[in-house]
């Protein structure tokens, strides 16, 4: 599998910083030292309600909307792969 | 009764003579034949053989959804050994309470749960580990691990002849104490569903059929036994397509998915957030739904959407396996419950009232089936409070603790339960044991917990809990602490402070207790108002 990217290199933004909270504290089942670019699928950490919460705090924090086609495997696997989806859609992280 | 001819440990291997190259599993694009499955399957046996896995042990079968997570449970069966299927995404410390109730010794598991193990071979009696290689950066164990690389390189065995009535699998549930709850099921009885199965349905070998549930919840059982019986192919869903439903949709149109068998909460996703508009599902042919309550609106609009394919309620407690079965004649009336149905193949339901009269309009539904669990793995004393044996004629009769009633049709209609149990996407969850757990930990005093609905229509367990004098709630804490003793959709997600009972009214019954029904019917009035969020509400 190719390495996935982050396109994150400077230190994680305030609201980026809040995201990861947020998933951390409040979406994460199992305790975690939750990164940018931790897989959030394979560790079993965050299930479907879990992705729903997210979207839900980035349409409420972010303002953007989140289509429901986009939500998928390829934008949701990391808070990082998150940022930069959100990045497409025109927030400022 | 119809006597099953074959039993679970021969199901690959006749599988393979009628067809063998035929397409055994299909996993995101990768397939595996028949004559593949009985090699690898017969592989896995040989590495259970060589671990002294004998007629009758216990092996836990540790896997995320995948081609392994299959044919290891059929390795164990051929072996005439009893598989345990464990939830992949609970905690090692659950696992271990799971592993000490059965008598594990030996685990089969594959590198995406290696971190659990790694916690489970560190305090449990298990000694062999089959299919990852041996920690080398953590502290040296007891235990012997092999890896799949070096099981490839065994002589396949062949499949052992196994009694019909060896038990063969056993699913656990936390039962009302906390303490896992093992399912046993035997050869005869699971061959009896699988044979219920073939009877109701008109699956073949053209069919791809969904593999979907984990293993260790009892939906599984139709891909895992059902599917080689028919021919048919087993198409593997990994776990993170269910978290994102537009990816689903897009895999169900790939691999040509026919058969389709969940909780109706996933449907109901791919319904709100599948996009289902833009895939083609005009293979999918028959979704079969069960293990909680379809909510009847959305039901009619996924009808709706999916006009050629039929729709089917399957009712039946994993004692029991599917015992009733409500095939829809069309997109069901507005506000009308969903029926279970009738009961397939020999099972035989009755409705008996509190008194225990036999035939009562509105009763518990107890089941008499050839399905039927043997027992409650070592739990003699709850398998007899759950199976109701006649004393003259020595008819068992499991108690569900379901209650229903017959429509007009006479089509049986679920109506609640007798007890607190509760389930959450499909999922049992007896609330006694959530707040049992909690009451454990050091900062709580008293501990209540229900579920209550999303706005999504999900279903969450939230809990409210008071806390000694000096403590304060520490959500992250309680919440590794659940995790720690519960399976994970058991864990409250949310967590609202109650005062104590020393200070305020906080209900009791007339004897003082905690008026627990009370209190769970308040904290969900408090969940479900739009106006309090958990973090500014200080009562429960």
């Amino acid at each position: 599998m190719p390495e996935q990217t982050t396109g994150q290199t400077a230190a994680p933004s305030e609201q980026v910083q809040d995201l990861l909270t947020f998933v951390r504290d409040e979406v994460c089942l199992l305790p975690l030292d939750l990164q940018l670019e931790t897989d959030l699928l394979l560790t079993g950490a965050v299930d479907s309600l879990g992705v729903i919460r997210i979207t839900q705090w980035l349409e409420d924090e972010l303002g953007i909307e989140v289509d429901p086609i986009e939500v998928t495997l390829e934008n949701f696997r990391t808070v990082g792969l998150i940022v930069t989806y959100c990045q497409t859609k025109g927030a400022a992280l | 009764m119809s006597e099953p001819v074959a039993s679970l440990a021969s199901l690959l291997s006749l599988a393979a003579e009628r067809d063998p190259d035929g397409v055994a599993i299909l996993d995101q694009g990768t397939t595996t034949s028949w004559t593949e499955a009985v090699t690898q399957s017969g592989r896995m046996a040989a590495a259970l053989l060589d671990a002294d896995v004998q007629p009758g042990d216990r092996v836990g079968v540790h896997y995320r959804k995948s081609a392994d997570s299959f044919l290891a449970m059929h390795a164990v069966v051929q072996q005439g050994a009893i598989a345990v299927p464990l939830d992949p995404s609970a905690s090692g410390s659950y696992l271990n309470s799971v592993i000490e109730q059965t008598g594990c010794r030996v685990v089969m598991t594959h590198p995406p749960c290696l971190a659990t193990i790694h916690t489970m071979v560190q305090s449990s009696s298990l000694d062999v580990v089959l299919g990852v290689a041996e920690p080398t950066d953590e502290a040296s164990t007891h235990a012997t691990f092999l890896d799949r690389a070096a099981m490839d390189l065994l002589t396949p065995i062949d499949p052992i002849e196994v009694d019909l009535d060896w038990p063969a699998y056993i699913i656990t549930t936390s039962g009302s104490t906390g303490r896992p709850k093992g399912i046993c099921h035997t050869h005869r009885s699971a061959m009896a569903y699988v044979r219920f199965k073939e009877e109701a349905y008109d699956f073949g070998p053209a069919d791809r059929i969904s593999d979907i549930a984990p293993n260790h919840f009892d939906i599984s059982t139709l891909a895992l036994w059902v599917t080689p019986f028919v021919g048919a192919t087993n198409v593997i869903v990994a776990e993170q397509y269910q978290m994102f439903p537009a990816s689903l949709s897009k895999l169900m149109a790939e691999e040509q998915i026919s058969v389709w068998y969940s909780v109706p909460y996933l449907l109901t996703q791919l319904l709100n957030r599948g996009s289902l508009n833009e895939v083609d599902l005009s293979k999918l042919r028959w979704i079969l739904f069960g293990g909680e309550v379809f909510p009847t609106e959305a039901l009619r609009t996924l009808m709706d959407q999916m006009p050629a394919a039929r729709f089917s309620n399957v009712y039946g407690p994993a004692e029991v396996n599917a015992c009733t079965i409500h095939h829809l004649p069309g997109p069901p009336e507005p506000n009308s419950p969903i029926p279970i149905g009738q009961p397939v193949g020999d099972t035989q339901v009755q409705l008996v009232d509190d008194q225990l009269n036999p035939n009562a309009d509105k009763g518990e539904i107890w089941v008499q089936s050839p399905t039927m669990m043997k027992e409650y793995w070592q739990q003699p004393e709850l398998t007899s409070r759950a199976i109701w044996t006649d004393q003259q004629t020595g008819e068992q009769w499991y108690r569900t603790g379901d209650l229903g009633w017959l429509d007009q049709n006479g089509d049986l209609v679920f109506a609640g339960r007798v007890d607190h149990q509760v389930k959450v996407r499909g999922h049992r969850v007896e609330l006694e044991a959530i707040e049992a757990v909690l009451e454990d930990a050091d900062q709580i005093v008293h501990a209540i917990a229900t579920v209550a609905r999303n706005t999504d229509g999900s279903d969450i367990v939230i809990s409210g809990v008071s806390l000694h004098p000096g403590s304060s709630l520490d959500v992250t804490a309680l919440r590794s602490h659940c995790a720690d003793r519960l399976p994970v959709y058991a864990v409250p997600v949310v967590f609202y402070p109650m005062t104590t009972t020393s200070d305020t009214g906080v209900p009791t019954t007339g004897s003082g207790k905690l008026d627990r029904r009370t209190l769970r019917a308040d904290l969900d009035r408090l969940h479900t108002s739009p106006k309090i969020s958990p973090k500014d509400q200080p009562n429960a």
